[in-house]
């Protein structure tokens, strides 16, 4: 097993990449699945982040405004700063900013036509709800400023009738509610999955392609058979490393959600998607021995499908155009696959079906590249 | 002169060189914009969809969804009334967001949460909270709720009035680290000419160093000539994005134009910088520069377009030392300011950090001599 324990030492030095590309990977994980789709089983509402920046004094009103802003809208609390105002928001840390002007309370109890001057997303929806919710409250109030009540039992009967609520049911199966963070850490793994095995795999075996080492390992005790076949098995067991790596990071991180059938789905889905790049690795080691293409081709094809397939902008994000492109790498089947297993809420042959077609494409991807292997280093024999 | 000319030659005989400053921004600038083609129009409204059942009727709720179902900009609701079956099909193919059971009480049923979802409760909330108003008003003072029904007062008023602010497409800012780090990859050209140059480093350097050239001529010409190369890069880069892929840049090229020449720079000297600061082979060097250019441009919200923002929140000092999220926000000032004063701002940090690298590769390459090669 000497070329077995070889390729091990000349694969160590990638172990620090391997571990800071897993870091990264887990960091930018746990911050896409924080604010990822949720699958709430009661009603929630949907917010929309709101400041208020009051130039006019602290009254009764201005104060029952805020409350009702702090009740029905994330409040966020921004100086009266034009450049804060402005970052928060081109970064959306603010949907909707609105600027009371000075002498507010006053012009709006003697019932002149006062205008709140805003900051917002034009024609966005935070824009245009926001707009409709702060609106009830004011028009609430001037209703009852016509019927000649005092501010203060304004204040207290629109916080009455605030209260009002419609009851709302959820109508929906049982989905469990880490599976879609669950899924994304998986479409993102499209990312590193690619880049990592095609790099470790491809420059591994280059040292082995060299011209002076394959020339010695010919004449060697160890049969080209043997070195050959000692080779795959230690690949297999790099690419099968890397992946369960990835494994026990999503059980660690989503440890209820991997247990049902559907991380079990995701994981199987995962593996069929390594032999894919393990094809594909293998493929790009027969057609090329420099380094630095090696480089040049894992981070465009890592990056590219990982764009272009939905493993960093969701798949409905993405054009119509984008989507039939990425339909020509696996990478699309195998991210649509992920959300696919993410929807499904029992286990049946009807559910089932579309995610086995799904896997065959993959692995049919995968035998496509295998052939390929097989013409070309039957073409590469023949010339030498 | 010559020297100049086979500095130049050098560089551009690199094709690895060349793939990742000339080509390698461009593809990347493909990508992104294949992906966020469609973000953006994702945030714009549209209507909810709604289902009634109306079981009991109700004609000032009525009035009030017409009201708000009018085609218009501030269109609310898209609504149909079927029967509860039909309703609950379409709410289970997910042709409708909710449905809402009109009898005594209302009930709305939904099967999942979003904005359209919050639209939907809201509407029906207030027709609640508006009928509880006016009860309390016939409670308090009977006679004054006439005047008010009779004067049909308006509570559709809107008290409010934006601003109007033009240029809130965050996904530009991907486009702008992109130059960011394309200015960086000027490191890699930076690089090459510092291992050309120092003599334990290349056999050209080793030449180099025995003729009677002095070092400052050819460390000067060869930093020209990787300027040059860079800045050549990074133009067809700009021109790729505004002409290729209509990204908008604000209407001020020539601004931009002095940015990316002094980002080059800094991206030059930065990889003479770590050529002749640090003893590393060559390949090392250089993954170190792909490396610190992709984290700083991580920093300036390349990956994440937030990371920008909390960078600005939290670490600002993160912001000002960083070159790659000075170019961003320079051109970030350029699209989204009227004035000025931000963009030069941003140029006068990176003139900064351009002197100071200059500083130091000047400290580490001067006196430096070999007794045998």
């Amino acid at each position: 097993m000497i070329v077995f324990k070889n390729y091990f030492k000349v694969a160590k030095p990638f172990l620090p990449m391997i571990i800071i590309y897993t870091c990264i990977f887990v960091a930018v994980a746990i911050i896409t699945s924080t604010n990822g789709i949720q699958t709430d089983t009661v009603y929630q509402a949907n917010q929309t982040n709101i400041a208020f920046i009051n130039r006019d004094n602290d009254t009764k009103l201005t104060k029952a405004f805020l409350h009702y802003i702090k009740d029905n809208a994330h409040y966020i609390d921004l100086k009266d700063d034009e450049s804060e105002m402005r970052d928060a928001l081109f970064f959306r840390k603010v949907d909707y900013i609105m600027i009371i002007p000075k002498n507010f309370t006053e012009d709006f109890l003697n019932q002149k036509d006062v205008k709140i001057e805003t900051m917002d997303i034009p024609d966005s929806y935070t824009s245009i709800y926001s707009k409709t919710l702060m609106n009830r409250y004011l028009n609430t109030a001037q209703l009852y400023l016509k019927s000649d009540m005092s501010l203060e039992d304004i204040v207290q009967s629109i916080q009455k009738d605030l209260n009002q609520h419609s009851s709302i049911e959820m109508k929906k199966g049982n989905v469990h509610e880490q599976i879609s963070s669950a899924s994304s850490f998986y479409n993102f793994s499209n990312f590193t999955f690619q880049s990592i095995t095609i790099v470790v795999i491809a420059m591994v075996m280059l040292s082995f392609h060299e011209e002076k080492v394959k020339k010695r390992s010919l004449v060697s005790a160890t049969s080209y058979q043997s070195f050959n076949r000692q080779l795959l098995l230690a690949n297999i067991i790099t690419a099968l490393g890397i992946w369960l790596l990835y494994i026990v990071v999503s059980l660690i991180l989503y440890q209820q959600a991997m247990l049902t059938y559907q991380g079990l789905l995701l994981i199987l889905n995962s593996l069929i998607f390594m032999i894919f790049v393990f094809t594909l690795s293998f493929f790009l080691t027969i057609i090329t021995n420099r380094k630095t293409v090696i480089d040049g081709i894992s981070t465009v094809i890592g990056l590219g499908t990982s764009f272009i397939a939905g493993a960093f902008v969701p798949q409905e994000l993405l054009s119509d155009f984008v989507l039939s492109m990425a339909k020509l790498t696996p990478s699309y089947w195998y991210i649509s696959n992920n959300n696919e297993i993410a929807k499904i809420s029992s286990l049946s042959w009807e559910t089932l079906q579309p995610i086995m077609i799904n896997m065959a494409i993959i692995l049919g991807f995968a035998l496509f590249f295998y052939i390929c292997i097989q013409i070309t280093s039957y073409l590469k024999l023949k010339k030498n | 002169m010559h020297i100049f000319h086979y500095q130049l030659k050098l560089l551009l005989r690199d094709r690895i060189v060349m793939f990742w400053t000339f080509i390698f921004p461009i593809i990347l600038a493909t990508f992104f914009n294949l992906a966020f083609s469609k973000l953006n129009s994702s945030e714009m409204f549209e209507p909810a969809q709604l289902a009634i059942i109306e079981q009991k009727e109700n004609i000032e709720f009525k009035s009030l969804i017409q009201e708000l179902s009018k085609e218009n900009d501030d269109q609310l609701l898209d609504v149909q009334y079927t029967s509860l079956s039909k309703a609950q099909e379409l709410l289970k193919e997910e042709k409708i967001d909710g449905y809402l059971i009109i009898n005594d009480t209302f009930k709305i049923y939904i099967n999942k949460n979003g904005i359209s979802q919050t639209i939907i409760k809201n509407v029906v909330d207030s027709y609640l909270q508006t009928r509880h108003s006016i009860e309390t008003i016939a409670k308090l003072n009977p006679q004054k709720l006439k005047v008010i029904i009779q004067n049909k007062i308006n509570m559709q008023k809107d008290y409010f009035q934006s601003q109007n602010i033009s240029s809130l497409d965050a996904t530009v800012v991907y486009f702008y680290t992109l130059i960011g780090m394309a200015c960086m990859y000027g490191s890699f050209f930076g690089l090459k000419i510092s291992v050309h140059t120092e003599a334990n480093l290349s056999r050209q350097g080793t030449r180099i160093h025995i003729a009677p050239t002095p070092k400052w001529k050819v460390m000067l010409t060869g930093t020209i000539a990787a300027f040059l190369c860079q800045y050549v890069s990074i133009i067809l880069l700009f021109l790729y994005l505004v002409y290729g892929l209509n990204i908008a840049f604000g209407n001020m090229s020539e601004y931009i134009l002095l940015l990316c020449a002094i980002g080059t720079c800094v991206g030059v000297l930065l990889g003479e910088f770590v050529g002749n600061a640090f003893h590393f082979n060559e390949n090392i060097k250089t993954s170190i520069l792909s490396a610190s250019s992709l984290f700083l441009s991580f920093l300036s919200g390349m990956m994440v377009v937030d990371i920008k923002y909390l960078v600005q929140e939290y670490v600002p000092i993160l912001g000002y030392i960083n070159p790659v999220s000075l170019i961003t926000d320079a051109l970030y000032a350029l699209y989204y300011y009227p004035t000025y004063e931000r963009f030069y701002f941003n140029i006068f940090l990176l003139c900064i950090v351009a002197l100071f690298l200059l500083v130091i590769s000047i400290l580490f390459l001067r006196r430096k001599q070999y007794d045998s090669l």
